[in-house]
């Protein structure tokens, strides 16, 4: 099972790639980790794609910093690399539990992080943490850049705000407030090198005190709509009230009716929308734990 | 070749294995295909080339990574360690070691990715705990060992700095037979060393692939070839029309395929097309650029549907009226009667899987013809005899005109136990072209290839006295049988014929139904025809016992297959150790403490199985002839010619043996447990032992790694040879030592008197003077099966064996109410293999069987779309456990002598996947307080399955009970008959070694 012929660019800074871009699109295609591009390359999935320009050689896209009240990871940062480094550990563990449940480790190893958002498959498991964490996506187009937050990033399955001459070089993260906590849960069919058949992230911030309040609430979901989405109604509905399993169920049952899950082979829809309902209770459960911890 | 516009060559350089290559890449490589094609390090696999398998994986700069999702020409700068990079000076890597010391390697197609993960993981953490072991490995998959020695390997991988190992399962009695010794291909293995058929490469060779039909059902218009044929590097382009106007198959009396399609497909992948070209690339991009022109027929997906009034016929032949392929009628005993004399009565219908073999290595063929016409044949394949016989036929050549080759084989699972379209195009496109032609399947190929599982629908209705004791059964099965024949005469037969060979089943009726549908063909896989049936069956008893309040246990030991029993369908059980597995796994587990105290949500559940010890005919009848030129035999109920045949020579100066024997090495250790065989009848050490299997040129023909038979019936060949040497040898030593030859012995090289052990000589010098006196020192064997073998009802043949082994497992798991989730915990295992040759070798085969089929029983299925195309025809969604999904297996092996097996030995491979099935749905169902009676037990349906037993209880209607007591009539104690031909004893008189 061979490539289909392209030419691999590997310019040396930001602006050189969307040149490159510029020149050639929509034949070309930006070239990070490369385990989605190349699968779909491979089985015929894309076509027209005559040309790859790789990041791999433009500096400051590798590593993952601390800037002020934010965490910015670059763009060639690998899933195993985010999930030791020092920062994500200590302020994103959720982080951690989405990526440790991703493909396997080999792949874990080429794949990158931006790679899982900028590929906009309706399963992200990366979406639904970067929506509750507030995070957002950095795009250049070489001669400038903007922001865009995450939950606003994806238009519906692989499609997205991303310009076909832009370039997304990093992801931001705001680093947790006092009392707050993430979670993502995942429901796949093995353990392993399997894709969600759900998947639920969510954020809670506590007013801590004798009786604790619930200040923020997010809830995200993937896997169950043709893109990760917010689901604000069983978020908006925690807010203000003080966690309780009766409020994380009706959150349930509200995040349920916020999915518009298809049926595949991995699973029917109405067993998808079962699944929702659950992960939302579980993920809001440790989410908890983790504010009622000390955050993160 | 292929060069488009946009393809650009760079020079690179690639640092591997600390040395540095200077290699020319078009920029569309891929790092796996540069390693294996342009540095020929072919250590580093090809299992699926989409990440999922793992057996590409490399290390670049310490870590692993997948080689197949890499470009080649973007690796300048790294460091990259391939499996051959990990011996150093000659000396292996202790986690090497560790992997051929622990049994972790079995086929050995995952091992170089998984020792290098392994490796890659010791060195960030030299003490890793299960966990951390279990992320490290989760991209490699392993089909054959259950994951178990691979977890013992990485655990323990730093006893093997230093050089000293000990076997603790050893059995004392026999110096070499009982020692759980390495298996003798392991090093090779865990180096990258063995070869497998798509790492050979011959000069001027050229490179296959198979186009497949994209409709389900239709007549092929025209086929226009005239693009593919003008790509540059093109070599041939061949059609229907220019393969032989001669069917083939598995069954002489319904070969029913055609090497290329000539007029109809019948499944989407059915072969129409097929090229060479000088490479892969080339020989991928003209299968595209063949236009089919086909008219659509309509067609049929299930047997429902096939047989249907009206349905469209895919054979069209009055021999296949509705569709049905195969149908037996068997009935043995008085059925009315024996529900008569039921006091309980209960009836269930059961729903298979499309399971797939899915061996780690892909299919391979390499042909090439010699001048004057001989065909010479690599393939990856579990039986080199058939596919020899096939090629005779096929090609229309004398056997001697072809060699079959079989190098390393990565698993086969019944997957490799028939001739295959790349063998054969591979033959034909090699003799048009006059070069040496590679065809190697896809890992999607594969899937549409087919050839796995009969999915079976199964309606059943069970007999039984108040006190559990079977009365009846009664059984009806429509077997989901694709497009073609393959095995499925057999896998029809089989589902009948190995239900009464594990209870005492009095009465007993079968009516089993093949029916062509259009989908790939179904075949032989692990259990063949087996184990669905019995998962039904282990599921509907312990419905029963539950029902009527007896112990799943007991009502297993009520029923449970004595020792020295002829069937009810005429099949001989002579060794017999049932009961004690049972009553070990019951033991071991905790049984009776866990049965009914377990909370909700978690569950134990046992199931018991059992299989052929080779299957005691052939799969043709009469002479090993090519078979368009002979008359079919009258069947005379005994073999025509031996079933597997070895010859021992002994090296000229007595150091070594040589044995040759066609036996296949398809992982399962064939090769180290002959030699061991052969050892402990030489008495010589084995590592004097070499063991020759790959050539039929060279070796004798033995029928294959199928029916689980190598042991028994290779081993049997193997200690004849090996007796007719000694005998040739003793008087030679009795001549030396001045005594009779009657009183000598031969043990661990020498040959000694039974009466004064200073009466002694050196083996090797005893053989030297044979030599030199006699010439040759060459023992002959074989072995065929006992005559008489089975019934004399049509179809008695299959389920006939030499013996039959039994096994009980035990499943411990969790279910999560909510989601339906299943995680396994634990499953004891409780296994009468016989004697065991190699019991570490066993355990392996036990734990692989174990994961494989939890796999199948809760998450593999091959899945089709409402056109007939596979829609997970990948790894990715066709789940093979992982190593994360894996449970912890305690294996067992009973006390047990087979008199029919060498050393009292027995098959282990296939009897140890049949217990598993039953095993799990009745832990689920204790766990859940729901039956899932179809196959796969997923997640999504134990939920369903729980919804609706809530909406039940909440609307106040009971669960129905689904039998039915009756007041049943007075029965005669059953009385089995007897065995005829040899008696097994009690194990607990055997003694061995003597």
């Amino acid at each position: 099972m061979r490539l289909p012929d392209i030419v691999l660019h590997e310019p040396e800074t930001i602006a050189e790639a969307c040149d490159l871009l510029n020149e050639y699109c929509p034949r070309a295609r930006v070239l990070a980790g490369g385990t989605d591009i190349l699968v779909d390359l491979k089985q015929g999935r894309i076509t027209g794609v005559e040309r790859l320009v790789s990041l791999k050689r433009i500096s400051g896209l590798d590593s993952i910093d601390e800037t002020g009240d934010a965490i910015r990871i670059g763009a060639l940062v690998t899933l195993n690399q985010a999930s030791r480094d020092r920062n994500i550990v200590k302020y994103f563990p959720a982080l951690i539990d989405a990526l440790e449940s991703m493909a396997a480790y080999p792949v874990r190893n080429i794949a990158t992080v931006a790679g899982n958002i900028a590929g906009a498959v309706p399963s992200s498991d990366l979406a639904p943490f970067f929506i509750v964490a507030g995070g957002e996506a950095v795009l250049s187009s070489g001669d400038g850049e903007r922001s865009v937050r995450i939950e606003d990033y994806f238009l519906g399955p692989r499609q997205t705000v991303c310009g076909e001459c832009e370039i997304m070089t990093h992801l931001v993260l705001p680093k947790p407030g006092p009392a707050t906590g993430m979670s993502y849960h995942k429901f796949m069919l093995r353990e392993a090198n399997a894709l969600a058949v759900a998947g639920v992230g969510a954020m809670l911030a506590l007013k801590v005190g004798p009786a604790d309040t619930i200040l923020e609430s997010r809830v995200a979901l993937t896997a169950v709509a043709p893109k990760p989405v917010i689901a604000r109604d069983a978020a908006a509905r925690l807010e203000g009230k003080s966690p309780s399993p009766e409020a994380f169920e009706e959150a349930g049952r509200i995040a349920r009716c916020e999915a518009k899950p298809i049926t595949d082979i991995r699973g029917t829809d109405e067993y998808r929308a079962n699944l929702v309902e659950v992960l939302t209770v579980r993920a809001l459960n440790d989410a908890l734990e983790r504010a009622r911890s000390g955050g993160a | 070749m292929g060069d488009g516009a946009g393809t650009v060559h760079r020079s690179i350089e690639l640092r591997v294995n600390g040395r540095t290559y200077n290699v020319s890449v078009k920029d569309n490589e891929i790092l796996l295909d540069v390693l294996r094609d342009k540095l020929h390090l072919t250590g580093t696999k090809k299992g699926c080339e989409l990440g999922v398998c793992g057996a590409c994986t490399v290390l670049i700069d310490g870590e692993p990574v997948n080689s197949c999702l890499v470009l080649a020409s973007s690796q300048e700068g790294h460091d990259i360690t391939t499996i051959e990079g990990l011996e150093q000076d000659g000396t292996l890597h202790p986690i090497q070691k560790s992997f051929i010391n622990e049994g972790a390697i079995q086929c050995g197609y995952c091992t170089p990715g998984m020792i290098l993960s392994a490796r890659a993981l010791i060195d960030r953490n030299p003490d890793p705990s299960d966990d951390e072991i279990k992320t490290a490995l989760s991209g490699s998959l392993c089909r054959c060992t259950g994951y178990t020695a691979i977890m013992r390997a990485v655990k323990n991988w730093k006893k093997y700095s230093d050089e000293t190992v000990g076997h603790p399962d050893d059995l004392e009695s026999y110096a070499t037979v009982g020692r759980s010794i390495p298996r003798l291909d392991a090093a090779d293995k865990a180096t990258g060393r063995a070869r497998y058929t798509a790492d050979y490469h011959f000069p001027g060779m050229l490179c296959g692939r198979i186009l497949g039909s994209t409709v389900a059902h239709g007549k092929i218009k025209d086929i226009d070839t005239s693009k593919a044929c003008a790509l540059p590097g093109v070599v041939c382009v061949i059609t229907g029309e220019d393969v032989p106007d001669i069917k083939y198959g598995v069954s002489p009396a319904r070969y029913d395929e055609y090497v290329l399609a000539k007029e109809l497909v019948r499944y989407v992948g059915d072969e129409v097309a097929a090229v060479a070209a000088v490479d892969e690339e080339t020989a991928e991009r003209a299968i595209e650029l063949i236009e089919v022109d086909y008219e659509e027929l309509p067609a049929v997906f299930t047997p429902r549907e096939a047989i249907a009034e009206g349905a469209p016929q895919l054979h069209d032949h009055p021999r296949f009226k509705n569709n049905i392929n195969t149908s037996v009628e068997h009935d043995f005993g008085d059925i009315e009667r024996g529900f008569e004399e039921a006091d309980y009565i209960r009836e269930e219908s059961f729903t298979g899987n499309h399971t797939h073999q899915s061996p780690m290595e892909p299919h391979a063929s390499i042909a090439q013809w010699e001048q004057g016409g001989r065909l010479i044949l690599y393939t990856s394949t579990q039986v080199p005899h058939y596919v020899h016989y096939m090629l005779a036929h096929v090609f229309q050549l004398p056997l001697g005109e072809i060699k079959v080759m079989s190098p390393a084989v990565g698993g086969g699972f019944g997957g490799k136990a028939e001739t295959t379209p790349l063998d054969l195009c591979a033959s034909i496109l090699a003799r048009k072209t006059g070069r040496p032609v590679k065809m190697v399947y896809s890992r999607k190929d594969m899937f549409h290839h087919g050839r796995g599982r009969h999915k079976q629908h199964m309606q059943f209705r069970l007999g039984v006295k108040k006190d559990g004791t079977i009365t009846a059964f009664d059984s009806k099965i429509y077997l989901d049988g694709g497009a073609y024949t393959s095995f499925g005469v057999v896998t029809a037969y089989y589902a009948g014929s190995m239900m009464p060979t594990l209870y005492h089943i009095p009465n007993y009726r079968y009516r089993g139904y093949r029916v062509f549908t259009n989908k790939p063909a179904c075949g032989a896989m692990r259990g063949h025809g087996v184990p669905q049936p019995r998962f039904a069956f282990e599921c509907l008893l312990n419905m029963v016992a539950d029902e009527i309040g007896i112990d799943p246990v007991s009502i297993r030991m009520k029923n449970a297959m004595d020792r020295n029993t002829r069937t009810v369908n005429d099949l001989d059980i002579r060794s017999c150790e049932f009961k004690a597995t049972l009553e070990a796994a019951a033991r071991d587990s905790g049984w009776d403490e866990k049965y009914r105290n377990l909370p909700p949500g978690k569950g134990i559940g046992i199931g018991s199985g059992g299989f052929v010890s080779g299957a005691g005919y052939a799969i043709y009848r009469g002479e090993v002839r090519m078979s368009h030129e002979k008359t079919q035999k009258t069947f005379m109920k005994k073999a025509v010619f031996p079933h597997a045949n070895a010859v021992v020579k002994i090296l000229e100066d007595g150091m070594a043996a040589v044995l040759f024997i066609g036996a296949a090495e398809i992982g399962q250790g064939a090769e180290t447990v002959l030699s061991q065989m052969c050892a402990e009848a030489l008495g010589i050490p084995v590592e004097r032992v070499h063991i020759r299997c790959e050539d039929t040129d060279i070796s004798p023909i033995d029928l294959g790694a199928y029916s689980s038979r190598v042991t028994l019936m290779g081993g049997n060949a193997v200690v004849m040879a090996s007796g007719q040497v000694v005998e040739q040898l003793l008087p030679i030593a009795a001549g030396e030592l001045g005594c009779d030859a009657s009183v000598l012995t031969v043990h661990d090289g020498r040959i000694s008197s039974k009466d004064d052990a200073n009466i002694s000589m050196d083996w090797a010098e005893a053989a030297r003077i044979y030599f030199n006196e006699n010439g040759p020192l060459v023992g002959t064997g074989f072995y065929k099966p006992p005559e008489g073998l089975g019934g004399d009802y049509k179809g008695a043949a299959v389920g006939t064996s030499p013996a039959y082994s039994f096994g009980t497992t035990i499943c411990e798991l969790a279910v999560d109410l909510d989601t339906g989730k299943v995680t396994l915990d634990k499953f004891t295992d409780s296994h009468d293999c016989g004697t065991p040759i190699n019991p570490k070798m066993v355990h392996g085969q036990v734990e692989g069987a174990v994961v494989m089929a939890a796999g199948e029983t809760l998450m593999e299925d091959v899945v089709f779309d409402e056109k007939g195309d596979i829609v997970n025809p990948n790894l990715h969604e066709y789940l093979v456990m992982t190593i994360k999904d894996a449970p912890e297996i305690m294996g067992g092996i009973v006390d047990s002598y087979e008199p029919e097996g060498p050393f009292g030995a027995k098959e282990v491979g296939e009897g140890s996947t049949l217990p598993v099935m039953g095993a799990v749905a009745h832990a689920i169902a204790r766990a859940a307080g729901v039956w899932v009676t179809d196959l796969p037990v997923t997640p999504e349906k134990i939920l369903r399955a729980l919804k609706e037993k809530h909406y039940r209880e909440e609307r106040g209607t009971r669960e129905e009970t689904r039998g039915t007591w009756q007041e049943g009539r007075p029965s005669k104690p059953f009385e089995p008959k007897p065995v005829v031909g040899k008696r097994a004893p009690d194990p607990k008189t055997v003694r061995r070694g003597e």
